[in-house]
């Protein structure tokens, strides 16, 4: 067990490191990235499309910081026992070390993003208020369910292939949906309940009200999104030590 | 030299299937092993020979418990550390040697602590030198075998499975790393080799298992077994005879 954590982290480190050692500009693009991705959608929404009206960049950058971290981890989920064939192959390892190393790397870079975030709501004048440390419940809940997703994205998809293309336009779907770029309360309460059935959605919408409103997200909601995550988690978890020495079959 | 003694791994009728594409939303099984049964005994070294798709590969993997026999039945004692000597399995091409053999050593069961106080030792046996501290993807292709080999034999695992491993970079680490596992085979340490060369075979092996359409189609001594296996490879004639499986102690 100890060994297995020990493995989690030495590849995390060597995987942020590669990705250092690869560019030119290394670490920097911890944080050019991020700015390159959100500069997209700001000259899109707020300078292209004259959207929002007052303070659209906090609540646009709040919504895209969060979902990306989400995005990435399943995306990256879906095709990291591909990626890692040729150690399956030749290594009897727990299958759910490899999702969990590319959780860990994406959390990592997440946090280097989110701190970016917190300095930008300062610097634009938002009020810091004490609903802020809400903030680490969130992203533990937000944690816990990308590690649940992502854990079956990648039991399944190296079954079932063809579902990476699915997974790939569910994303985009939920991209829209989430309340990346729209205000969930604006929305007819008879949809709103509807969209709020996706957890990202929910999550999206309670990291502004703690950061940009003040406001406490519903404790109850939190706790079926956290319950919610921990079957969710518990059961791909399952799934992969089931299915485990069959992936060294059907991957190549 | 095996008898009397518990075998560490034992196979009975072990059968493994691979599933196969048959068209629209169809799968078929395919069996990479039919019928393969033989004992691994403990300070043995056992070859496995057989020609190109015969089953050798997926055979180790079974071996090491990568994969579950879909039929029949594997014992391995308990608490054995088994592995695979793969060359570079999960190297990470931009880090140096010294991060990659960490990496490495943890795959075979080794704490990164113990693995940095045998460096000096597997930077010294791979022969490598400053090149430790250089990115794995500026080695040629032989650099890169001399790593895996050096931190496979020092990790030093109970049970050890061989892929035509001794064919590895230039003359001198070819000898240097033959002469390697010459000492563990005569260091009472278990070894499976697998190879299609019977010179290997015939050389280090106590025992030989031949393997002909995924069944274990022999196993005995290695003068005997290789005899036969390179007999049918001289007379043109492939017919397939599988399936008279003799057990020789």
């Amino acid at each position: 067990m100890i060994l297995q954590y020990e493995i989690i982290k030495y590849r995390a480190l060597a995987e942020l490191r590669a990705e250092v050692r690869r560019g030119y500009l290394g670490m920097l693009w911890w944080i050019l990235e991020p700015l390159l991705y959100m500069s997209v959608f700001y000259v899109l929404f707020a300078v292209g499309l004259r959207r929002g009206g007052p303070d659209f960049v906090p609540f646009l950058l709040t919504g895209l910081v969060a979902w990306k971290w989400f995005a990435t981890s399943v995306n990256r989920g879906s095709g990291v026992l591909l990626a890692n064939a040729n150690l399956i192959r030749q290594v009897d390892l727990p299958k759910y070390l490899f999702p969990a190393v590319s959780l860990v790397v994406n959390t990592f870079k997440f946090i280097i993003v989110f701190v970016m975030l917190i300095g930008f709501l300062l610097w634009y004048g938002i009020p810091v208020t004490s609903s802020w440390l809400m903030v680490f419940i969130l992203i533990s809940a937000q944690l816990l369910f990308s590690a649940a997703v992502s854990f079956w994205v990648a039991a399944l998809v190296p079954i079932v292939p063809d579902l990476k293309l699915v997974i790939e336009n569910c994303l985009l779907l939920l991209f829209f949906v989430s309340g990346v770029f729209f205000d969930m309360s604006k929305v007819e309460p008879r949809v709103q309940t509807f969209l709020l059935l996706n957890p990202m959605a929910w999550l999206i919408d309670a990291y502004r009200g703690v950061l940009l409103r003040g406001t406490v997200p519903d404790i109850g909601y939190l706790a079926g999104v956290i319950t919610f995550s921990c079957v969710l988690l518990y059961s791909g978890y399952r799934f992969l030590c089931w299915y485990g020495h069959e992936y060294p079959k059907i991957i190549r | 030299m095996a008898a009397g003694r518990q075998p560490v791994i034992s196979l009975q009728n072990v059968g493994v299937a691979y599933k196969v594409k048959a068209g629209f939303l169809r799968r078929r099984r395919v069996w990479a092993l039919q019928d393969v049964s033989f004992d691994v005994y403990e300070g043995e070294t056992l070859g496995v020979v057989g020609r190109n798709g015969a089953g050798k590969s997926t055979l180790l993997q079974v071996l090491t418990g990568i994969i579950l026999p879909d039929r029949g039945l594997i014992t391995s004692r308990k608490d054995c550390r088994i592995s695979l000597l793969s060359l570079q399995a999960g190297f990470v091409q931009p880090l140096t040697g010294r991060e990659n053999a960490i990496l490495s050593g943890l795959f075979f069961g080794i704490r990164p602590g113990t693995m940095k106080d045998m460096m000096d030792k597997i930077a010294d046996f791979s022969g490598l030198g400053a090149y430790m501290d250089q990115p794995v993807n500026t080695y040629s292709t032989g650099m890169r075998a001399r790593l895996g080999f050096a931190v496979a034999f020092h990790a030093d695992p109970d049970i050890i499975l061989i892929d035509e491993v001794l064919g590895v970079g230039d003359q001198e680490f070819k000898e240097k790393s033959e002469a390697a596992m010459r000492q563990k085979i005569s260091s009472n340490k278990t070894v499976v080799i697998v190879s299609h060369n019977a010179n290997t075979i015939l050389e280090l092996c106590d025992r030989v298992v031949w393997i002909e359409n995924g069944a274990s189609k022999m196993v005995g001594l290695p003068a005997e077994v290789v005899g036969k296996y390179q007999e049918q490879i001289y007379s043109k004639r492939m017919k397939n005879t599988a399936g008279q499986v003799r057990q020789v102690k």
